[in-house]
This record gives C-alpha cells, sequence and structure tokens, in this order.
C-alpha cells in the first residue's frame, strides 16, 4: 500500500499523464483543425486524461506539502499554481460557456442569444444587443526607400502614399500615379469577377499622317453608389466619414444648418458627425465640409441628360451639378451629382474617369475616358480640357483630337472589366496589391510598376524602392471595430468592442471576431461570446506558476550541481 | 543607422566564429578571449539594431524575419556569454542568424490586428526566443560533452551536428529561394558578407568532424563537470524562459481570443519542449543522471525546439502562421 501511495505521489505518473496529453495532441496536431477538436481535444476520453493529469499533479503537491523544505519551496509554489488553473478549468468546464454569434450579424437587428461552440445550442443571454456600426481600419499603403551606403549602412525611409502622393527623398521625385488593390490583367479580372465595377477601352492614337502613335488602355467607370468613402488615414475622424449625396428635390432635410438661397442645392452627411449639411449648388462656390477637406461646385444645370450610343435621348431631362471634391492632399474626384423624378432619390455619376496624358511623338493631349451604363448600352468619350470639348469614340473609326491632326480611335471596350493599366515590368507578380510610380531624378526619368514584396533597384544608384502593406479589403487591417447598443435591464447603452479590447458584461465577455462574405469578399462582424467562472483562478494559478517555475530554476541554480 | 548595427553584428559574430574556431583547435587562451570580445560586440551591435527598429515602428521588432534573427542571434550570444564560453558552434549559429537578417533587411509587414498587442508581443515572442537559444547553446554544449566521451557517443554527435549545419544551410537557402514578404536581394556592397556569411555555414560541416578528431589529441573543452554544468545552466535558463513565456502567451490569448489554450500546433509542440526540458532537469537534479545520457536528451529537447520553431505551425492552421 505505501509502495503505491509513493508512485502515486511521486512525479512519475504526472509525467507519464502529461506526456500522454500532449502525444495524443501532437498526433492531433497533424489532424485537420475540425477533426482533431471533435475527435480528440473536445471528447470525453481526453477529458479524462486531462483529469487523471490533473490529480497526479495534486497527489505530488500534497507529498510536496508534507515534505517541505527551501529546495521544494519552488516546486510547492508550482505545484499550488497548477492546482489553482486545473480547478480554475474545472469550474469552466462545469459552468462555463464557450459560443459565438458566427452568422454576420446584421446592423440594426436585436438579438439575445448565441450559438454554443461545436453544437447548434443556441443559449440565451441576461442581455439584448445590436450592431450599429462595424468598421476596418487599415494600415495605410507605404512607400520605403531603401539605401545601403559605405558610412551608414542601411538607411530606411517610409512615406505613407496614395493616389497622387508626391514624396522627395535624395534628389528624387517619386509620384504615385495609381494604386492596385490587386494588380492583374484585364482579362484576368474579367474572369475573376461575376460583376465587376469598372468599364476600360482600348483606344489608340495616330498622328496627322494616320502612324499609330500611342495604344494603351483607358479606365472608366459605371454608375456607382452615391457616396464616397474618405479613407481613414486621411480624415479628420478616426474611423473616416462619408460624404452622401442626398438628393435636389424640393422636399427639405430636417436638419438644415442654415437657410440656403433658392436654386440648385446639394445636400451633404457626414456620416460621423452625424449632422447633414445643405450646400448652395452655384457654380464656383467652395465650400469646407470638414478641415481637410472642400467642396467646390464646378457647374450646374438643370438639364442634363443621359445619351445611348446612338445619340438618342434617354431622357427624362433632370437637374444636376458637377461636384469637385478636394482632398488634403490636393487630389480632387469630380462627379455629376443628379437628381431624377423617376427614381425617387439622387443619383451620383463619375464625370470623368482616369486621366492620361499622350506626350510621346505628338502634342500633349489629356483625354478622359467617360464611360455611362443604362441598361446594356454604352457610350464612350474623351473629354479634351484645352478646348473642353467632349469627342465620342467610335471602333475602328478614328476621331480628330488635335488642330494638328492627331485623332484616336476605340479599338476594344469592355464594358465588365476591371481596369488594371496594362504597362506591367515584365516578371512581376500578378494578383498583389501594387502601386505605379513616376521616378524623376537627377539622371532620368521613367514610370515603374511596384508589386507588393517586389523591389525595384534603382539602376545606377544602390538603393530600392519597396511598396509595403496593401490598399484594400483584403488584408493588413489594423483594427476592427463593433460600436454596439447594449440593452441591459430595460436600459440600453452604447458599447464599443474592438480587437484586444473585448467587452465584460456581468460574467461573460464578448469578443471581436470576423468573416469574410466569400462572394463580395468583405469583412462582417462576429463576436465570439465566453461565459468563465473560474477565469481569475486560472490567470491567478497562470501568476503562481510562473512564480514557482522561477523559485525552482533559482534554486536549482543557486545548488549549482546535482544533489 | 539601423542598418549599420546589422552589418557590424554580422561581421563581429562572423569573426567570433573564426576565433572560437581557431581557438579551439590551438587551445589558444588569447583568440578565445578576443572571440568572446567579438561576440559582445556582435550582440551590443544586435541590440542596438532591436532598439533603434522598436523605435521606429513602435511595437518590438519580432514580427518579421530580420527582427527575429537578430533577435535570437542576441539570446544565443548572451547564453553564450553567460554559461558556455567555449567553441564555435553557437558564434556560428548567430553569425548565420544575423547573416539572414542581413538579406531579410526589409521592411516588416504589420502583424494581424488579432496580434497587435505590443506589450503581449514583445514579453511573448521574446521570451519564448530566450528559451530556445537556451535549448540551443545547451544542444552545442551537450555535442562537446558528447564528442568528448568518444565511442558512438562522438560518431552520433558529429553526426547530428553534420545534419544540423546542413539543415541550417537549407533552411538559409530556403529562405533566400522563396524571398516571401517583403524581402530585399542583397545590394552589390553586401555581396562579400552573403559569400562569406555562406562558407561560414558551410564550414559548419566541417566543425564537428575536426573537433571529433582534435579531442582525441588535446582536451580542448575544458573538464566534463564544466561542460556538464553549462547544459545544466543553459537548461535551466531555456526552462525559464521558455515556460514564461507560454505563460504569457496564455494570458496574452486570454485577453484577446477569450481562452487561455486552443490546443494550436505550435502551443502544443512548444510544451512538449518544455516538458522535455523538465524531463532533463528531473533526471539530472532529482535522479542524478549524468554523461552521455543527460547530454542526448539536450539534444533531443533542442531538436524538438526547433521543429517548434519552424514546423509545427505548417502542421494544421492555428494562430502562430502569420510568419510562415
Amino acid at each position: 500500500m505505501r509502495s503505491v501511495w509513493r508512485f502515486l505521489t511521486s512525479p512519475r505518473p504526472g509525467f507519464a499523464l502529461a506526456g500522454a496529453v500532449l502525444a495524443v495532441s501532437a498526433f492531433a496536431s497533424f489532424l485537420r483543425p475540425e477533426i482533431a477538436d471533435e475527435k480528440v481535444h473536445r471528447a470525453k476520453w481526453f477529458a479524462g486524461l486531462l483529469a487523471a493529469m490533473s490529480t497526479a499533479v495534486v497527489l505530488s503537491a500534497v507529498k510536496r506539502l508534507v515534505t517541505l523544505s527551501v529546495r521544494t519551496l519552488g516546486l510547492l509554489v508550482a505545484h499550488v499554481g497548477a492546482l489553482l488553473l486545473a480547478t480554475g478549468a474545472w469550474i469552466d468546464f462545469r459552468s462555463g460557456a464557450h459560443g459565438s454569434i458566427d452568422a454576420p450579424v446584421t446592423p440594426g437587428e436585436v438579438y439575445d442569444g448565441y450559438r454554443l461552440r461545436g453544437g447548434r445550442t443556441v443559449e440565451k443571454l441576461p442581455f439584448q444587443y445590436s450592431l450599429e456600426t462595424f468598421s476596418v481600419e487599415l494600415h495605410p499603403p507605404r512607400l520605403w526607400v531603401l539605401e545601403r551606403t559605405r558610412d551608414e549602412g542601411l538607411r530606411k525611409e517610409q512615406y505613407a502614399v496614395r493616389q497622387g502622393s508626391r514624396v522627395s527623398s535624395r534628389g528624387y521625385v517619386f509620384t504615385v500615379e495609381e494604386t492596385f488593390g490587386t494588380l492583374r490583367t484585364v482579362e484576368e479580372a474579367r474572369e475573376a469577377s461575376a460583376k465587376p465595377p469598372h468599364a476600360a477601352a482600348l483606344v489608340r492614337l495616330r498622328d496627322a499622317r494616320g502612324a499609330v502613335v500611342r495604344e494603351t488602355w483607358l479606365g472608366g467607370a459605371g454608375a456607382g453608389a452615391a457616396s464616397v468613402l474618405v479613407p481613414p488615414e486621411e480624415s479628420s475622424s478616426p474611423r473616416g466619414f462619408r460624404l452622401s449625396y442626398l438628393g435636389c428635390g424640393p422636399e427639405e432635410p430636417p436638419d438644415l444648418e442654415a437657410p440656403v438661397p433658392d436654386g440648385p442645392r446639394l445636400f451633404v452627411r457626414l456620416r460621423d458627425a452625424g449632422v447633414t449639411r445643405v450646400l448652395p449648388a452655384v457654380a464656383g462656390a467652395a465650400v469646407f465640409v470638414s478641415d481637410r477637406y472642400s467642396l467646390r461646385v464646378e457647374s450646374t444645370t438643370f438639364d442634363f441628360q443621359r445619351r445611348a450610343e446612338s445619340d438618342e435621348v434617354l431622357a427624362p431631362v433632370d437637374p444636376a451639378a458637377c461636384v469637385v471634391i478636394a482632398g488634403p492632399s490636393g487630389d480632387e474626384q469630380r462627379w455629376v451629382f443628379a437628381n431624377h423624378d423617376d427614381h425617387g432619390h439622387g443619383q451620383k455619376y463619375p464625370e470623368v474617369g482616369m486621366t492620361y496624358l499622350f506626350p510621346e511623338g505628338g502634342p500633349p493631349v489629356e483625354a478622359r475616358l467617360f464611360t455611362m451604363r443604362d441598361g446594356e448600352v454604352y457610350r464612350h468619350e474623351v473629354y479634351l480640357p484645352a478646348t473642353r470639348t467632349r469627342v465620342v469614340l467610335a471602333l475602328d473609326r478614328p476621331v480628330p483630337l488635335h488642330p494638328s491632326g492627331h485623332a484616336m480611335e476605340l479599338v476594344r471596350f469592355l464594358p465588365d472589366a476591371v481596369v488594371s493599366r496594362r504597362e506591367v515590368d515584365a516578371g512581376s507578380r500578378l494578383q498583389r496589391p501594387a502601386a505605379r510610380v513616376r521616378i524623376e531624378g537627377p539622371e532620368r526619368r521613367e514610370t515603374v510598376t511596384l508589386v507588393v514584396g517586389e523591389p525595384h533597384l534603382l539602376k545606377g544608384r544602390d538603393f530600392f524602392l519597396v511598396y509595403a502593406y496593401r490598399d484594400g479589403f483584403e488584408g493588413d487591417i489594423r483594427e476592427f471595430e463593433s460600436r454596439m447598443r447594449i440593452v441591459e435591464g430595460g436600459e440600453a447603452r452604447p458599447e464599443t468592442i474592438s480587437v484586444n479590447r473585448p467587452l465584460s458584461i456581468g460574467e461573460f465577455r464578448i469578443h471581436q471576431d470576423v468573416s469574410k462574405e466569400p462572394e463580395s469578399g468583405k469583412w462582417q462582424s462576429t463576436f465570439r461570446v465566453v461565459k468563465e467562472p473560474g477565469a481569475r483562478l486560472e490567470t491567478a494559478g497562470i501568476l503562481v506558476l510562473a512564480a514557482g517555475l522561477f523559485l525552482s530554476v533559482a534554486t536549482l541554480f543557486l545548488a549549482g550541481r546535482p544533489s | 543607422m539601423s542598418g549599420l548595427f546589422l552589418d557590424v553584428a554580422f561581421w563581429a559574430c562572423a569573426a567570433s566564429a573564426v576565433l572560437h574556431v581557431l581557438a579551439s583547435a590551438g587551445r589558444r587562451r588569447l583568440l578565445g578571449a578576443m572571440g568572446l570580445l567579438a561576440l559582445i560586440v556582435g550582440a551590443a551591435a544586435g541590440a542596438a539594431f532591436l532598439g533603434r527598429e522598436w523605435a521606429d515602428i513602435h511595437r518590438p521588432p519580432l514580427a518579421g524575419r530580420a527582427g527575429l534573427a537578430v533577435a535570437f542571434s542576441f539570446a544565443l550570444a548572451v547564453f553564450h556569454l553567460l554559461f558556455l564560453r567555449r567553441g564555435p558552434v553557437v558564434p556560428l549559429l548567430a553569425a548565420a542568424g544575423m547573416g539572414l537578417a542581413v538579406l531579410f533587411a526589409a521592411p516588416a509587414e504589420p502583424p494581424p490586428p488579432l496580434l497587435g498587442s505590443a506589450r503581449w508581443m514583445g514579453v511573448h515572442v521574446g521570451l519564448c526566443l530566450l528559451g530556445h537559444a537556451g535549448f540551443a547553446v545547451a544542444f552545442a554544449a551537450a555535442l562537446g560533452r558528447l564528442v568528448r566521451a568518444g565511442g558512438t557517443h562522438a560518431v552520433c554527435a558529429a553526426a547530428t551536428g553534420t545534419l544540423a549545419a546542413t539543415l541550417l544551410v537549407a533552411v538559409g537557402a530556403a529562405l533566400l529561394a522563396t524571398r516571401s514578404g517583403a524581402a530585399v536581394l542583397p545590394p552589390a556592397s553586401s555581396l562579400p558578407g552573403m559569400v562569406a556569411g555562406s562558407a561560414f555555414a558551410l564550414a559548419g560541416l566541417l566543425v564537428w568532424p575536426v573537433r571529433w578528431g582534435v579531442s582525441r589529441r588535446v582536451a580542448f573543452e575544458g573538464e566534463d563537470a564544466g561542460m556538464d554544468r553549462a547544459v545544466d545552466r543553459s537548461m535551466l535558463g531555456g526552462v525559464l524562459a521558455l515556460g514564461l513565456g507560454i505563460l504569457a502567451g496564455a494570458l496574452w490569448a486570454h485577453e484577446t481570443w477569450g481562452s487561455f489554450w486552443r490546443w494550436d500546433p505550435k502551443e502544443i509542440w512548444a510544451a512538449f519542449t518544455w516538458l522535455l526540458a523538465v524531463f532533463y532537469l528531473h533526471a539530472r537534479f532529482a535522479r542524478g543522471w549524468s554523461g552521455p545520457r543527460a547530454a542526448w536528451i539536450a539534444v533531443a529537447t533542442f531538436g524538438m525546439a526547433t521543429f517548434t520553431f519552424l514546423g509545427a505551425g505548417s502542421l494544421r492552421g492555428g494562430m502562430h502562421r502569420f510568419l510562415e
């Protein structure tokens, strides 16, 4: 009997059982996660193995409590820590719960339950919750300039950049002409997306003699939602704000800031500030909508018309305003806001698409592709700012662009392609974020495509350009945050949950989690719900275990030699 | 400036490895002392690099390969200076780590938001790296002890050392081949460094057979007891650091994911490594094991630590995969 007691209170059973637990777990680490969870980590026999290991630790601790000495003090403390940990885990096992709110939480809807982990049971919560907003904060894309110098080693400079950014470094000027969330060919984009948002046209520029000067893709855009999302990193608000066109109709919004004159008006809603401002839609008027953004009404009209390719007027005639939104870095976006009576709400049109210069081999011509989609009919125009005229492009029929005789013709039009400018350096890895950067230096001038993770070496100089971090919904997310409304005991209060900052309500804790919508690829807010009555005991156990470990090692270290 | 620190760290560690090889072969104390001095310079330069990076990116530079490699090399140098102070293996490993960092001295991408707690990342990753470095130094000392034991032990130890050096070169080559993340090709001015680094790593293939042969002639590693003590102390440091690192990781996981333990492959294998190291301590201090029998446990512990560090994350998903 004594020998059995001696065996049970020795470290050997603990070692053996811990070894068994870990050996099984190591085997399970080769299995698929869901199978490992179901067959091993949540199986009853594994719980039994853990319980046996805990019992062995308890017995071993009891033995050490009896034979307490300075030499075994650390081990005793460590065992007490392990005991606390095991007790906390047992309490959690008996009366705790782990679950999730794994369906995408719809903003505005009120919920009062969560799904238990590994099952379909829905547990009720002692409170109700609803999601108000879910925001994703992105790391801004950056341009790194790395230079290896003889006296200083590797020098690194980083610049937060976006489209239109211009930075100077060591005699060079780098201008980010375009950024791409995903760099790919037009054809790839067509195949990848069932509902791509953009259109593109391949055009050919000819000189007066009819010789082809240049052939390039022009990017346009179809009609989108009537709002412009201001990126968080450029906004005065930490989460950015949204400018929304509400309409030009006779109905007045209820919260006007100040009376406005009669005539066309533009309503702008500052989403985060929760206010609506009404701007007089008078040509030339400039209004600051925040300390960093301004709107300028470029022109107004009461007879905005959309026309089909056959020049047929699609009617009806609507009032509209062309608005330029200027950002802090000097970049401008131009939109047409029109009010359609038949739609009953305002509509925004991208009045101009991307702008391209054609300086090589001819006079500088600025061309802007303008596409508008209505049903299956498209109209392709090039806007010439110099003469303030538009030219309708036609397939294989050059149309004059310039008094010198230069002409342009439409070669190919893709109504449903995501446009990427196809001047990618040979060997670039596609399907990755990229930026097109113009480099102007003392010795040369060139434009390069920088793909994330692909350093670009400036020839003749010993430094590199690296475009880092993604600019899109695909990754490099800095923070997820959900603004919630919690109703507890009949009282409602706002709460915020973000990663690393869970929300504690009574004995429940809610952690921010996310899932990705398969079709759109957008992030959606989900939550993990944890009820852990033994958590404090477990935390205390970990701290005591750490202290015991430190004491044990210190004791052995000071002892110097094995006994 | 941080690039200069990195270059100094690499060259100092490489010089330290050369000096240690010469000191071991000829039993020259002056060369050994110079090797230790070079390692101190390398460790200080590595620490300066980490400090500068930390100040630049406002978080511990442990989410990128360059930062991890430098931190590991720094930890190796610290353990070597504290407990071993002889043999070229640890300076060689440190030089290899610094060399990899030179090749990957590109900006590290930020960790995903679920790992965005700078405080916990520094504590958890730093302690775990320290633990692994302790096991690496114990491994080097244990191999020396086995070589001294002679016979089959020495042959197996030489084979193990050769295998480890080969794996080191293979991992370095694989990292170079993939160049994933924001890696940067070395510029022309660092080509000599690359060549030297590769040469030193390949020299590791020859270190153990040479040492085995030399050990027959001169007792260059000191007393057996000294080697055992070096293994003991490195293992003690490793057990303490890895144990605290795992516990810190549990607290971090609870704060971030809502549970202390998630049966993640890296968690499991790290716990396995720690338990094996504790078994070594139990065998040595409670059971009085000594000599090759205990030394082999230290060797196995380092093998398992290496698998935990490099391979466990690729087994099945898990939350430790953001670096792979």
